[in-house]
Protein backbone atom coordinates (compact mmCIF):
# COMPACT_ATOMS: atom_id res chain seq x y z
CA UNK A 1 0.00 0.00 0.00
CA UNK A 2 1.64 3.53 -0.86
CA UNK A 3 1.58 6.14 1.71
CA UNK A 4 -1.22 7.71 2.95
CA UNK A 5 -3.64 5.55 1.42
CA UNK A 6 -4.84 4.00 4.34
CA UNK A 7 -8.18 4.89 5.69
CA UNK A 8 -8.25 6.62 9.11
CA UNK A 9 -11.01 6.00 11.96
CA UNK A 10 -12.59 8.92 11.44
CA UNK A 11 -12.26 8.53 7.62
CA UNK A 12 -13.66 5.10 7.59
CA UNK A 13 -17.00 6.80 9.65
CA UNK A 14 -17.22 8.88 7.14
CA UNK A 15 -17.20 7.03 4.03
CA UNK A 16 -19.51 4.38 5.66
CA UNK A 17 -21.87 7.06 6.42
CA UNK A 18 -21.84 8.65 3.07
CA UNK A 19 -22.31 5.02 1.38
CA UNK A 20 -25.72 4.61 3.89
CA UNK A 21 -27.86 7.35 2.81
CA UNK A 22 -30.10 5.89 0.01
CA UNK A 23 -29.96 9.82 -1.93
CA UNK A 24 -26.62 11.72 -2.09
CA UNK A 25 -25.04 12.39 1.58
CA UNK A 26 -24.08 16.02 2.39
CA UNK A 27 -22.12 17.10 5.52
CA UNK A 28 -25.17 17.64 8.24
CA UNK A 29 -26.26 14.38 7.10
CA UNK A 30 -23.19 12.07 7.80
CA UNK A 31 -21.94 13.67 11.04
CA UNK A 32 -25.93 12.70 12.36
CA UNK A 33 -25.61 8.84 10.93
CA UNK A 34 -21.99 8.95 13.03
CA UNK A 35 -23.76 10.30 15.67
CA UNK A 36 -26.59 8.11 15.95
CA UNK A 37 -25.05 5.09 14.66
CA UNK A 38 -21.38 5.22 16.98
CA UNK A 39 -23.22 7.55 19.49
CA UNK A 40 -19.87 9.79 18.86
CA UNK A 41 -20.68 13.24 18.23
CA UNK A 42 -18.16 14.79 15.63
CA UNK A 43 -17.86 18.59 14.29
CA UNK A 44 -18.91 19.40 10.87
CA UNK A 45 -15.78 20.85 10.32
CA UNK A 46 -14.27 17.76 10.96
CA UNK A 47 -16.37 15.71 8.51
CA UNK A 48 -16.16 18.12 5.77
CA UNK A 49 -12.03 17.48 6.26
CA UNK A 50 -12.29 14.11 6.46
CA UNK A 51 -14.67 14.35 2.99
CA UNK A 52 -11.97 16.33 1.31
CA UNK A 53 -9.47 14.02 2.39
CA UNK A 54 -11.48 11.24 0.90
CA UNK A 55 -11.76 13.09 -2.31
CA UNK A 56 -8.19 13.77 -2.73
CA UNK A 57 -7.94 9.90 -2.66
CA UNK A 58 -10.52 9.58 -5.02
CA UNK A 59 -13.16 7.47 -2.78
CA UNK A 60 -15.66 10.19 -3.01
CA UNK A 61 -17.02 12.61 -5.51
CA UNK A 62 -18.88 15.50 -4.63
CA UNK A 63 -21.55 17.90 -6.57
CA UNK A 64 -22.59 21.11 -5.36
CA UNK A 65 -26.52 21.93 -5.28
CA UNK A 66 -28.81 24.99 -5.98
CA UNK A 67 -28.53 27.85 -2.98
CA UNK A 68 -31.75 27.55 -0.29
CA UNK A 69 -33.09 30.62 1.68
CA UNK A 70 -32.90 28.13 4.64
CA UNK A 71 -29.20 27.76 4.35
CA UNK A 72 -28.50 31.51 4.00
CA UNK A 73 -28.04 31.29 0.19
CA UNK A 74 -25.30 28.78 0.12
CA UNK A 75 -25.22 26.01 -1.76
CA UNK A 76 -25.28 21.79 -0.65
CA UNK A 77 -22.54 19.95 -1.05
CA UNK A 78 -23.32 16.36 -1.50
CA UNK A 79 -20.99 13.15 -1.42
CA UNK A 80 -21.26 9.93 -3.36
CA UNK A 81 -18.80 7.13 -2.97
CA UNK A 82 -17.13 5.95 -5.80
CA UNK A 83 -16.35 2.03 -6.99
CA UNK A 84 -12.73 2.45 -5.53
CA UNK A 85 -14.51 3.87 -1.98
CA UNK A 86 -16.42 0.83 -1.80
CA UNK A 87 -14.05 -1.19 -2.46
CA UNK A 88 -12.09 0.35 0.01
CA UNK A 89 -14.83 0.86 2.30
CA UNK A 90 -15.36 -3.57 1.91
CA UNK A 91 -11.71 -3.97 2.74
CA UNK A 92 -11.29 -2.23 6.09
CA UNK A 93 -14.25 -4.16 6.70
CA UNK A 94 -12.79 -7.43 6.07
CA UNK A 95 -9.50 -6.49 7.48
CA UNK A 96 -11.44 -5.65 10.85
CA UNK A 97 -13.51 -8.82 10.54
CA UNK A 98 -10.40 -11.02 10.09
CA UNK A 99 -8.89 -8.87 12.66
CA UNK A 100 -11.22 -8.98 15.52
CA UNK A 101 -12.39 -12.77 14.86
CA UNK A 102 -11.12 -15.18 17.52
CA UNK A 103 -10.12 -12.62 19.88
CA UNK A 104 -11.55 -13.89 23.20
CA UNK A 105 -10.83 -10.63 25.33
CA UNK A 106 -13.61 -8.99 23.21
CA UNK A 107 -16.51 -11.59 23.88
CA UNK A 108 -15.64 -11.17 27.66
CA UNK A 109 -13.56 -13.67 28.60
CA UNK A 110 -11.03 -13.60 30.89
CA UNK A 111 -7.54 -14.67 29.11
CA UNK A 112 -4.77 -16.94 31.42
CA UNK B 1 -38.75 27.14 7.30
CA UNK B 2 -37.45 28.80 10.75
CA UNK B 3 -36.93 32.44 11.53
CA UNK B 4 -34.17 31.64 13.61
CA UNK B 5 -30.64 32.93 12.42
CA UNK B 6 -27.23 32.47 13.79
CA UNK B 7 -25.31 35.35 15.46
CA UNK B 8 -23.75 37.65 13.43
CA UNK B 9 -20.45 37.26 14.69
CA UNK B 10 -20.54 33.31 14.18
CA UNK B 11 -21.62 33.77 10.74
CA UNK B 12 -18.62 36.45 10.65
CA UNK B 13 -16.08 34.04 11.58
CA UNK B 14 -17.43 31.41 8.89
CA UNK B 15 -16.65 33.59 6.15
CA UNK B 16 -13.07 33.60 7.33
CA UNK B 17 -12.81 29.62 7.79
CA UNK B 18 -12.04 29.63 4.22
CA UNK B 19 -13.47 29.94 0.72
CA UNK B 20 -14.72 27.67 -2.14
CA UNK B 21 -17.64 25.67 -2.38
CA UNK B 22 -16.68 23.38 0.04
CA UNK B 23 -16.77 26.75 2.95
CA UNK B 24 -19.56 27.54 1.65
CA UNK B 25 -21.45 24.37 1.94
CA UNK B 26 -20.24 23.69 5.75
CA UNK B 27 -21.59 27.18 6.36
CA UNK B 28 -25.05 26.45 4.79
CA UNK B 29 -25.12 23.25 7.14
CA UNK B 30 -24.45 25.00 10.06
CA UNK B 31 -26.92 27.50 9.58
CA UNK B 32 -29.50 24.82 8.42
CA UNK B 33 -28.95 22.74 11.52
CA UNK B 34 -28.80 26.26 13.41
CA UNK B 35 -32.50 26.86 12.16
CA UNK B 36 -33.92 23.64 12.85
CA UNK B 37 -33.37 23.63 16.66
CA UNK B 38 -29.77 23.47 17.64
CA UNK B 39 -28.05 25.08 20.47
CA UNK B 40 -26.38 28.50 20.58
CA UNK B 41 -23.74 26.47 22.13
CA UNK B 42 -23.44 23.77 19.91
CA UNK B 43 -23.22 26.42 16.89
CA UNK B 44 -20.22 28.24 18.82
CA UNK B 45 -18.23 24.29 19.23
CA UNK B 46 -18.78 24.39 15.63
CA UNK B 47 -17.61 27.37 14.82
CA UNK B 48 -14.71 26.64 17.21
CA UNK B 49 -14.07 23.49 15.17
CA UNK B 50 -13.91 25.23 12.04
CA UNK B 51 -11.32 27.75 12.66
CA UNK B 52 -9.10 25.32 14.42
CA UNK B 53 -9.53 23.06 11.36
CA UNK B 54 -9.21 25.85 9.04
CA UNK B 55 -6.00 27.39 11.16
CA UNK B 56 -4.41 23.87 11.19
CA UNK B 57 -4.84 23.55 7.18
CA UNK B 58 -3.54 27.79 6.54
CA UNK B 59 -0.42 26.23 8.68
CA UNK B 60 0.38 22.67 7.02
CA UNK B 61 -0.15 24.84 3.68
CA UNK B 62 1.70 27.45 4.64
CA UNK B 63 5.20 25.54 6.44
CA UNK B 64 6.15 24.05 2.91
CA UNK B 65 5.89 28.18 1.23
CA UNK B 66 7.77 29.30 4.08
CA UNK B 67 10.32 26.67 4.15
CA UNK B 68 10.65 26.97 0.40
CA UNK B 69 10.94 30.75 0.43
CA UNK B 70 13.61 30.44 2.91
CA UNK B 71 15.87 27.72 0.70
CA UNK B 72 15.39 30.36 -2.48
CA UNK B 73 16.11 33.18 -0.48
CA UNK B 74 19.41 31.84 1.09
CA UNK B 75 19.97 30.54 -2.74
CA UNK B 76 19.82 34.05 -4.12
CA UNK B 77 21.66 35.23 -1.61
CA UNK B 78 24.71 32.74 -1.41
CA UNK B 79 24.78 33.12 -5.16
CA UNK B 80 25.13 36.62 -4.85
CA UNK B 81 27.34 37.08 -2.52
CA UNK B 82 29.67 34.01 -3.93
CA UNK B 83 29.56 35.92 -7.55
CA UNK B 84 30.71 39.58 -6.06
CA UNK B 85 33.13 37.94 -4.18
CA UNK B 86 34.75 36.10 -7.23
CA UNK B 87 34.53 39.58 -9.16
CA UNK B 88 36.26 41.40 -6.35
CA UNK B 89 38.80 38.58 -5.71
CA UNK B 90 39.91 38.63 -10.05
CA UNK B 91 39.98 42.06 -9.78
CA UNK B 92 42.40 41.82 -7.16
CA UNK B 93 44.39 39.36 -8.74
CA UNK B 94 44.21 40.83 -12.09
CA UNK B 95 46.02 44.17 -10.18
CA UNK B 96 48.33 42.56 -8.24
CA UNK B 97 50.05 39.81 -10.38
CA UNK B 98 48.56 40.58 -13.95
CA UNK B 99 46.85 37.62 -14.57
CA UNK B 100 44.21 37.92 -17.46
CA UNK B 101 40.79 36.94 -16.58
CA UNK B 102 40.06 33.16 -17.71
CA UNK B 103 37.42 31.44 -18.87
CA UNK B 104 36.83 29.41 -15.57
CA UNK B 105 36.16 32.35 -13.59
CA UNK B 106 33.82 33.74 -16.79
CA UNK B 107 31.94 30.50 -16.27
CA UNK B 108 31.51 30.51 -12.82
CA UNK B 109 30.35 34.16 -12.47
CA UNK B 110 28.02 33.53 -15.05
CA UNK B 111 26.65 30.58 -13.01
CA UNK B 112 26.35 32.15 -9.57
CA UNK B 113 24.61 34.71 -11.53
CA UNK B 114 22.41 32.67 -13.00
CA UNK B 115 21.51 30.69 -10.13
CA UNK B 116 21.23 34.19 -8.28
CA UNK B 117 18.63 35.31 -10.53
CA UNK B 118 16.13 31.89 -11.07
CA UNK B 119 16.14 31.74 -7.25
CA UNK B 120 15.37 35.68 -6.96
CA UNK B 121 12.65 34.96 -9.68
CA UNK B 122 10.79 31.98 -8.25
CA UNK B 123 10.90 33.91 -4.94
CA UNK B 124 9.27 36.61 -6.67
CA UNK B 125 6.46 33.82 -7.74
CA UNK B 126 6.15 32.30 -4.62
CA UNK B 127 5.08 35.92 -3.44
CA UNK B 128 1.66 35.64 -4.94
CA UNK B 129 1.62 32.49 -2.83
CA UNK B 130 2.50 33.86 0.10
CA UNK B 131 -0.04 37.14 0.67
CA UNK B 132 1.21 37.82 3.57
CA UNK B 133 2.26 41.54 4.00
CA UNK B 134 6.25 42.20 5.45
CA UNK B 135 5.67 43.48 8.83
CA UNK B 136 7.97 46.01 9.44
CA UNK B 137 10.10 44.36 12.16
CA UNK B 138 10.76 41.76 9.27
CA UNK B 139 12.08 44.80 6.74
CA UNK B 140 14.42 46.35 9.35
CA UNK B 141 16.07 43.03 9.77
CA UNK B 142 16.27 42.36 6.09
CA UNK B 143 17.95 46.15 6.25
CA UNK B 144 20.06 45.13 8.74
CA UNK B 145 21.38 41.98 7.27
CA UNK B 146 21.87 43.84 3.61
CA UNK B 147 23.85 46.80 5.38
CA UNK B 148 26.10 43.73 7.81
CA UNK B 149 26.70 42.13 3.92
CA UNK B 150 27.78 45.00 2.74
CA UNK B 151 30.00 46.07 5.72
CA UNK B 152 31.46 42.97 6.11
CA UNK B 153 32.28 42.21 2.34
CA UNK B 154 33.76 45.86 2.00
CA UNK B 155 35.99 44.92 5.04
CA UNK B 156 37.03 41.55 4.23
CA UNK B 157 37.96 43.70 0.82
CA UNK B 158 39.85 45.93 1.73
CA UNK B 159 41.64 44.33 4.39
CA UNK B 160 42.78 41.75 2.45
CA UNK B 161 44.13 44.46 -0.25
CA UNK B 162 46.07 45.85 2.50
CA UNK B 163 47.33 42.57 3.46
CA UNK B 164 48.50 42.05 0.09
CA UNK B 165 50.27 45.46 -0.29
CA UNK B 166 52.16 44.75 2.83
CA UNK B 167 53.17 41.51 1.97
CA UNK B 168 54.41 43.22 -1.47
CA UNK B 169 56.26 45.88 0.42
CA UNK B 170 57.90 43.01 3.03
CA UNK B 171 59.12 41.15 -0.30
CA UNK B 172 60.53 44.20 -1.83
CA UNK B 173 62.44 45.63 0.78
CA UNK B 174 63.29 42.27 1.55
CA UNK B 175 64.56 41.66 -2.18
CA UNK B 176 66.69 45.22 -1.54
CA UNK B 177 68.00 44.21 1.69
CA UNK B 178 69.25 41.03 0.32
CA UNK B 179 70.80 43.04 -3.18
CA UNK B 180 72.62 45.78 -0.65
CA UNK B 181 74.13 42.67 0.89
CA UNK B 182 75.29 41.14 -2.41
CA UNK B 183 77.02 44.51 -3.46
CA UNK B 184 79.15 44.09 -0.20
Amino acid sequence: MRKREYLGQLELMVLLAAIRPAKDAYGALISREIAEKSGREVALASVYAALERLEEKGLVVSTLGEPTAERGGKARMYFKPTAVGLKAAREAQQTLLRLSSGLSTLKGETTA
Amino acid sequence: MSERTPPALALWLLERCGSGSRAESLAGDLIEEYGQGRSRGWLWRQVAVALGVAMLRFMRTMTWIILLRASLRLAAETAAVLAIVSIVDQSRRTQVSGDALNLGFIVTVATLIAVASLALLALIGTQSISTRRRRPAEALAWVLMLAFGVIALGTGTLTRADTTRSAAATTGSGAGERAECTCR
